[in-house]
C-alpha cells in the first residue's frame, strides 16, 4: 500500500475529534457531553437514512444507478437530513439544547473542513 | 367475623412467604445446580437447534465462499504446524488471526468421526458460538432485570441475521468472545482491576479469532466510560489495562507478531502483505470513505472530480451493510430512540451502555469496513441492538401497565 493511500483520513479524522473538543471548549460545553453527543449524532443520522434506503425509490441500487450531477445534487440534502435528524433526535435524548448542538456540530464539521482541505492539498501538492 | 376475613389473607400470606422461604433455605444445592443447568441448557438448545436447522437444512453448500473452504484448509494446516514446529503454515490466509481456525480444526477432529465434513464441523463451530452469545445476551440483559434477559435471550435467538450468519465462523467466534469481555466490564468493579484485566484477557481471544474485534470492544469501553462521567485518570487506567492485556494475548497467540529470529521469517510483513489486498477504489486504494476524497482532490479541474465527488458522498452517507433490510432488531431500536426522544426519558444504566456499544460498532463498520462491506458483519451489532430493544421494551411495558 502506498502512503498517500490514507492521507485523507489520517489527517481528517484527528482533525474532527480535535475539532469537535474545540468547538465544545469554545462553547462552554463538556467534552463528554460533546464526545457522547457527536458519537450519538452520527449513529443516529446514519441509522435513519438507513431506514430510509429500504424504500425501493431511496434504496442504494437506486441511488447508485443516478448519473454523478444527480448524485452531487442529492447528496448535500442527504447529508442535511441526516445532520438535522442526528443532532435533533441526540440531543432529545441526552435532554441537550438542540440550537445550541447544532452550532456545536456545524462549527465542528466546519473546523475541521477549514483544516483538514488545505493540509490535504498541500500533502499532495509534496507527494504529486 | 369481620376481623376474621379482613386478617384471614394477610395470615394466609405470611404463611405461604414463610413457606416458600423455608423450602427455598431447604431446597439442596444440588437441585438448585441441576436447575440451572438445564436452565442454561435451555437457553443454549434453543438457539442452537434454529442455527443447526438453517446451517443444515436450508443454507446452501457452500454459502459463504470462498471462506468455507480456506478456513477448514488453514486450520488442519496449523494444526500440522504446529505438530512438526513449522510456523510457515501461518503465512496462509495471514490476513485473520488463527485461533478461530485453530477451533475450526478441534470441532474437525471432533465431528469428523460423526460423519461431519469440514464445512459441517466449521458450520456447527459458528453455530455453537452464535448460540452462546445468546446466552451472554440474556447474562447481560439481566443485570438490568430478569425479564430484559430473557427477551434479549428472544430477540437475538430469533434474529434472522443472526441465524443466517451464525455459519460466519471467524465473526460467530470472535463475537462471542467480545461480549464475554464486554460482560466482564460491565461487571467489573470501578476499584478492582482484576476483572478489567480478565476483560482485556478475553478481548485478547477475541481479538485472537477476528482484528475488529479489539477497537469495537476498546470503543465501546472508553464510551461507557465517557458516559459513566468516570474521571479521566482512572478512566485512562482502566482502558490502558485492558488494551495491554489483549494486545499481550494477540502477540502470544498469533506467531506472526513473534521475532523474525524465532519464525524464520518475518511475519509482520506477511501480515501487511496479506491485509494490503482488502484495499478497493480507484486505482485499488480505498481505507475509509473519507479516502474516497483523495481522487476528487487530485482531479480538481477534470470531469473525474465531479464523478468520484459523487462516489465519495453517497460511499460516506450510506451505511455500508444492509442491517434494516435484513432483521428486525434495527427497526426495534430505531423505534424505541424514537419514542425515547418523543417522551424525553432520560436514557442511563443498561439501556445507555447497550446503545454505546452499539454505536461504537456501527461507527466502526461504517469507517472501516466501507472498502469490503460483507453483509455477514452485521452480526457484530445484533447484541447490543437486542439488549437495547429488550431494555425498551420492557420499560414502555411497565410504563403501559401502571
Amino acid at each position: 500500500m502506498e502512503e498517500s493511500e490514507t492521507i485523507v483520513s489520517a489527517i481528517a479524522l484527528p482533525a474532527l475529534l480535535l475539532s469537535v473538543l474545540a468547538a465544545a471548549r469554545l462553547m462552554g460545553i463538556s467534552k463528554r457531553t460533546a464526545s457522547i453527543f457527536m458519537t450519538l449524532n452520527a449513529t443516529i443520522g446514519l441509522a435513519i437514512f438507513s431506514a430510509l434506503t429500504t424504500i425501493p425509490q431511496l434504496s442504494i441500487q437506486a441511488l447508485n444507478t443516478l448519473n454523478p450531477e444527480k448524485v452531487v445534487a442529492i447528496t448535500p440534502l442527504i447529508f442535511t437530513f441526516e445532520l438535522l435528524s442526528g443532532t435533533y433526535f441526540a440531543s432529545r435524548i441526552l435532554e441537550l439544547d438542540y440550537l445550541r448542538f447544532l452550532k456545536l456540530t456545524l462549527a465542528a464539521l466546519s473546523l475541521t473542513l477549514a483544516i483538514s482541505v488545505p493540509l490535504c492539498l498541500l500533502v499532495f501538492f509534496f507527494y504529486s | 367475623m369481620k376481623y376474621r376475613i379482613r386478617l384471614s389473607p394477610t395470615v394466609a400470606f405470611r404463611a405461604i412467604q414463610e413457606l416458600n422461604s423455608v423450602t427455598r433455605k431447604h431446597l439442596p444445592v444440588q437441585i438448585r445446580s441441576i436447575r440451572g443447568f438445564f436452565f442454561f441448557l435451555l437457553l443454549f438448545a434453543f438457539p442452537f437447534s434454529i442455527r443447526f436447522f438453517w446451517a443444515f437444512s436450508l443454507a446452501p453448500v457452500p454459502y459463504l465462499t470462498p471462506d468455507e473452504f480456506i478456513y477448514p484448509f488453514a486450520g488442519k494446516l496449523y494444526v500440522q504446524g504446529l505438530a512438526s514446529g513449522n510456523l510457515s503454515v501461518f503465512k496462509v490466509n495471514a490476513e485473520h488471526p488463527p485461533l478461530s481456525k485453530l477451533i475450526t480444526a478441534l470441532f474437525i477432529f471432533l465431528l469428523g468421526p460423526f460423519g461431519f465434513s469440514d464445512i459441517g464441523a466449521l458450520r456447527v463451530q459458528g453455530c455453537f458460538f452464535s448460540s452462546l452469545t445468546c446466552i451472554l445476551a440474556y447474562l447481560i440483559g439481566s443485570r438490568a432485570d430478569r425479564r430484559v434477559g430473557m427477551l434479549s435471550w428472544v430477540l437475538l435467538s430469533l434474529d434472522p441475521l443472526s441465524i443466517r450468519f451464525a455459519i460466519a465462523s471467524l465473526d460467530a467466534t470472535s463475537l462471542f468472545f467480545a461480549s464475554l469481555s464486554i460482560y466482564i466490564l460491565l461487571k467489573a468493579h470501578p476499584n478492582s482491576s482484576k476483572l478489567y484485566l480478565l476483560s482485556g484477557l478475553i478481548l485478547g481471544l477475541a481479538t485472537l479469532c477476528k482484528y475488529s474485534a479489539f477497537p469495537v470492544v476498546l470503543g465501546a469501553f472508553a464510551l461507557i466510560l465517557l458516559g459513566d462521567r468516570t474521571p479521566i485518570r482512572p478512566a485512562a487506567q482502566k482502558i490502558s489495562l485492558v488494551a495491554a492485556s489483549s494486545l499481550a494475548v494477540l502477540i502470544l497467540g498469533n506467531p506472526l507478531f513473534w521475532p523474525p529470529q524465532l519464525i524464520g521469517f518475518s511475519g509482520y510483513s506477511v501480515f501487511i502483505e496479506a491485509s494490503s489486498r482488502y484495499t478497493i477504489g480507484p486505482g485499488g486504494i480505498c481505507v475509509t470513505p473519507l479516502d474516497w476524497l483523495e481522487p476528487v482532490l487530485k482531479a480538481w479541474n477534470t470531469p473525474h472530480a465531479l464523478f468520484y465527488l459523487s462516489m465519495f458522498g453517497l460511499g460516506s452517507l450510506t451505511y455500508p451493510l444492509p442491517i434494516f433490510q435484513s432483521s428486525y432488531l434495527p427497526w426495534l431500536s430505531l423505534a424505541s430512540l424514537l419514542q425515547l426522544a418523543r417522551r424525553k426519558a432520560r436514557l442511563e444504566g443498561l439501556r445507555f451502555k447497550s446503545l454505546l456499544w452499539f454505536s461504537a460498532g456501527f461507527l466502526f463498520f461504517w469507517l472501516l469496513a466501507k472498502s469490503q462491506a460483507e453483509p455477514y458483519y452485521s452480526v457484530w451489532l445484533q447484541p447490543p441492538l437486542a439488549i437495547f430493544s429488550a431494555n425498551s421494551i420492557i420499560d414502555i411495558w411497565r410504563k403501559v401497565k401502571r
